[in-house]
This record gives C-alpha cells, sequence and structure tokens, in this order.
C-alpha cells in the first residue's frame, strides 16, 4: 500500500503539482526567451522530467510490486 | 512534381496495409479489432500516440499559436503530458477490466460490469454520437493540409477519395493497418517538423530572424482558471474516449503499457519544435492563407516541392489513420452493442457497412461551415469527459449502481451543453469540468439512495 501511494505521489502527483502549479505562478509574467513566454519553456522541461518521474514509479516500485504479483 | 511525391507515399501507405494484412486473412472478429490482444510494445506505442495527434496537430496547434499567441495553448500541452502520467496508473486497470470481462468496447465493459443490456445500449449510442465529430474533424483538416497540393478538383471529390482510402485500411487489415501506417506517417511528419523546425531554429541562431514576443505573453485570471480545468478535466478524458479502448486491448499485458507511458512524453518534443517553427513564420511574416495554413505555408515557403508533397502526405496520413482508428472503435459498439446475435462473418461485414456510413456522415459534416464546425468540436470535448464517472466508477468506486450512473451522465451532459448554451460568468471554469462534478454527484447520490446491490469495482475483484 506504502509502495503505491509513493508510486503515485512521484509518477502522477508531482507532475501535476509541477504543471498544474505553474499556471498561476508563472502564468501572470510577462517574461519571455526566445519569443516565448516563461510558462511555455517550464511545461517544455516537464516533458522530460514527467517521463522520468514515471520512470522512477516503474523502475523503483512498480516492476518489483507487480513480479511479486 | 508535389502530387507525384504526395500519391507515391500515400501508394505505399497502402502496401504497408496489405503488409499488416498478411497471415490474418481469415482472421476472427477479435483478431480484426483487438489484434487478439497480440501487440508488444513497438505497435501498440505507435498506435496509440499515432492516434493521439490527428491532423489537429499540425493544424491547429500551430493554428491557435498563430491566431492567439503561445500562452494561449499552455492547456493543450498540458492535458496531454498528465494525460500520460493518468494512463500510466489507469491503462492498467482498464486492460486488466477488458481481460476480465472478454471486452472489446467500452460499452462490453459496461453491460458486463452493471450486468445491464439497457446500460449497454445508452453508452453505445453516447459513444457513437461523440465520435461523430472527430471524424469530420480529421476531413476538416484534410481539406486545409491538401489545399497546399493546388488540386483542382471539387471538394467533395478530395474527401471522398480520402475516405475511400481510409475504407481500405480497415478493410484490408483491421486494427493492424492504422499500427503499421502510424509507424510510417509518424515518421514523416517527425522528420517534416524536426525539417521545418531546423530551419526556424538555424534562422534565429545566425541572427537572420529576431525572436520577438507577439500577443499577451501571460494569462489573466479568467484564462488561468480554464487552463487548470481544462487539463484536470482533459488529462482524464484524453485516455477514456471510446477509441482508446479498443486499443488498449490490443495490448499483451499491463506491464506493456505502462512501459509505453513513460516514453509518451518524450514523443511530445516535437512540440517545442513545431511551436518555435509557428512564431518563427510570424517572426519572418511568411504569408499565410489562414492561421491554421502555417504549418503548410512554412513547408512552401521553405522546401522545393517534392518535399512539400511529402509533408502534406504526412499530415493527410495522421488524419487518415485517425479515421481508420475511429473506425475500428465505431464498428464493434454497432455489430457487437447495438445489434445482438450476430456471428463474426456477420460482424465483419456489419463493421464495414458502419463504417461507410460513418465516413459519409463526417465527409458531409466537414461540408459545413467552419462556424458550426468548431462547436460541434466544443461540445465534444465536453460530452466525451462525462465518460470519467462511470469509467471510474467500475474501476475503483464501491457501491455505485447502473440506474445511477445513467442518472449521472444525464445530468452532466445536461449542465455541460446548457452552460455552453448560455454562457454564465464561472470565474473562467470549463463548463464539462463542472459538468463532470454534476455527473460525479449525481452517481454517487443516487448510488446512495438505492437499495439494490452495487457490484465490487474491478480493483477489489480477484
Amino acid at each position: 500500500m506504502l509502495k503505491n501511494i509513493l508510486s503515485v505521489l512521484c509518477g502522477l502527483v508531482l507532475p501535476s503539482v509541477a504543471v498544474l502549479g505553474a499556471i498561476p505562478m508563472l502564468g501572470n509574467s510577462t517574461r519571455v526567451f526566445i519569443g516565448l513566454p516563461i510558462i511555455m519553456w517550464w511545461v517544455f522541461a516537464w516533458l522530460f522530467l514527467s517521463s522520468l518521474c514515471m520512470a522512477v514509479s516503474w523502475y523503483f516500485i512498480d516492476a518489483r510490486t507487480d513480479e511479486k504479483g | 512534381m508535389a502530387l507525384l511525391t504526395f500519391s507515391i507515399v500515400i501508394a505505399l501507405s497502402l502496401a504497408l496495409a496489405l503488409f499488416a494484412a498478411r497471415g490474418h486473412g481469415h482472421a476472427s472478429a477479435k483478431e480484426f479489432f483487438i489484434a487478439s490482444g497480440g501487440f508488444g510494445g513497438f505497435l501498440l506505442f505507435f498506435l496509440s500516440v499515432g492516434e493521439s495527434y490527428g491532423i489537429g496537430t499540425v493544424i491547429g496547434l500551430p493554428g491557435g499559436i498563430y491566431a492567439h499567441g503561445p500562452a494561449s495553448m499552455v492547456w493543450f500541452l498540458g492535458y496531454m503530458l498528465l494525460g500520460y502520467c493518468v494512463g500510466y496508473f489507469l491503462n492498467p486497470w482498464i486492460w486488466r477490466a477488458g481481460r476480465q470481462y472478454d471486452a472489446i468496447t467500452l460499452p462490453d465493459l459496461i453491460r458486463a460490469h452493471f450486468n445491464s443490456r439497457a446500460l449497454e445500449i445508452i453508452f453505445g449510442i453516447f459513444c457513437l454520437l461523440i465520435m461523430l465529430p472527430v471524424g469530420q474533424m480529421q476531413f476538416t483538416g484534410l481539406i486545409l493540409a491538401l489545399q497546399s497540393l493546388d488540386i483542382h478538383l471539387p471538394q467533395w471529390s478530395v474527401l471522398g477519395c480520402a475516405a475511400l482510402l481510409a475504407f481500405c485500411y480497415v478493410a484490408f487489415a483491421g486494427i493492424r493497418a492504422p499500427a503499421y501506417v502510424s509507424v510510417m506517417k509518424d515518421g514523416i511528419l517527425l522528420l517534416s517538423v524536426i525539417a521545418v523546425g531546423g530551419v526556424a531554429i538555424w534562422n534565429l541562431a545566425t541572427g537572420h530572424v529576431k525572436p520577438t514576443a507577439f500577443h499577451a505573453t501571460s494569462l489573466d485570471a479568467h484564462e488561468q482558471v480554464f487552463a487548470i480545468t481544462t487539463i484536470i478535466m482533459q488529462a482524464v478524458a484524453f485516455n477514456i474516449a471510446p477509441k482508446s479502448f479498443t486499443f488498449l486491448f490490443t495490448a499483451r499485458s499491463d506491464r506493456t503499457i505502462r512501459r509505453n507511458q513513460i516514453l509518451m512524453p518524450l514523443h511530445m518534443l516535437m512540440f517545442p519544435v513545431l511551436i518555435i517553427a509557428t512564431c518563427f513564420a510570424k517572426w519572418s511574416n511568411i504569408p499565410v492563407n489562414s492561421a491554421n495554413d502555417v504549418f503548410m505555408a512554412l513547408a512552401r515557403a521553405l522546401f522545393s516541392p517534392w518535399l512539400v508533397g511529402i509533408v502534406v502526405a504526412g499530415a493527410a496520413l495522421s488524419g487518415l489513420v485517425l479515421l481508420a482508428g475511429l473506425c475500428i472503435a465505431i464498428g464493434p459498439i454497432m455489430t457487437r452493442n447495438l445489434l445482438k446475435n450476430l456471428n463474426e462473418d456477420q460482424q465483419r461485414r456489419g463493421t464495414r457497412l458502419t463504417v461507410a456510413v460513418y465516413l459519409l456522415l463526417s465527409v458531409a459534416g466537414a461540408s459545413l461551415s467552419s462556424q458550426l464546425v468548431s462547436h460541434v468540436i466544443n461540445l465534444y470535448y465536453a460530452a466525451q469527459s462525462q465518460l470519467i464517472p462511470v469509467v471510474l466508477a467500475f474501476l475503483f468506486f464501491r457501491g455505485i449502481k447502473g440506474e445511477a450512473v445513467v442518472a449521472g451522465l444525464i445530468a452532466g451532459v445536461i449542465v455541460s451543453v446548457g452552460l455552453m448554451a448560455w454562457p454564465l460568468d464561472l470565474w473562467g471554469m470549463n463548463p464539462g469540468f463542472i459538468g463532470v462534478a454534476v455527473n460525479m454527484a449525481v452517481m454517487v447520490a443516487g448510488s446512495m439512495l438505492m437499495r439494490t446491490r452495487a457490484p465490487l469495482p474491478v480493483c477489489l475483484q480477484k
């Protein structure tokens, strides 16, 4: 049960908080980088990071739990 | 020259569909619709991501950014990205439910779980209705993409050819056709985006074009609320579109599904390149016919005609593959869920007839005014999300009853459609999001009031 919670925290809650939380935090900013708003670059970064979060959930928690059955 | 290379790519895709059918000439219905649940990671990945990126990706996303600025499309990237994270946890459960109930479609699951033929029919009709506008959107996108080929033929004949192609994919190889053609389509699309984006990035890096912010670069409070509510709703709804069930059931195991989900956000890495390329078109004043024409305009401005033909073929294939996938999902809903007691041969013939009717209706829909189409699209997103409560109920919720699920669905649809028809100031909240909340509340409250026995959710069954 604890492992399932850890997996959900890492693979779903963390990316959700990062992406949804950035909207009120960075959405007001008028700063741009290469013509694009900062929030866009933050979401681009999370394309990598969300994949990494799911990989951590899989390789450190779910793959082992599933094998045990 | 563009027409020649376009035709060669389309002919190759047909050859690939025929190749996909080899050894499966007299396939059973299960083989035809879900490849007997035998797809490994590679084909499942391309089938899933290929079906996620329809023609809207190369037409609609750049069009939205060109017209309203990059910040306005944060919700689009956000829901897709979080949709993959939701799918990592949700999709293995859907797959397990499919195996447990021997299902091919969502109405199959609902009938088996709630033991109700009435629910199967209600959700079967609902799924058919919400899949109609998706086909229409693909044909509308195809019209825009094919304009770059300068074909001087009546619109109906071009759309008729596209419909015939989608029909051939399905008739040749069932679910294997969109899976195999997706690999080819994704390759072309990825190379097209990298090529167009590469030229844009090179021009920016060498200082030939100066980036400047255009449109508003920030989101006001209403836009922020809209983005957050839309992302939450769509991230779940993205995984429970009726066609997604059929695709998930092609997987060999739930482990295959999970491993694929990890890689899917990386496939989205083409979006930053596509977005920079769109901005480049604005910064360098490349002439475009309309906002939705921007990606094709970039290809025409940067490449020779033979390459433009390949780019257009990639865009057209993304529409055609999605159409073929939709046809595969619609077929069994009609022949298994709505018309009962058909044998396997009748199911296959019934599917071909259903597919033909569906494609004709979609072509007719695409010929309607664009204003009407945009209303239909908004309705589609709000309506599709009303499937969220029933799917969560049979997977995870204890004590939910069939009658309450239908009451929730009706309440959710009325609220979301009503809020769209009579716009109220809801602090920017997506009407579909409010509809889902009402749907869920009615479903739970209704189940508590009823005294009948409720089935155990899939997660608690042995």
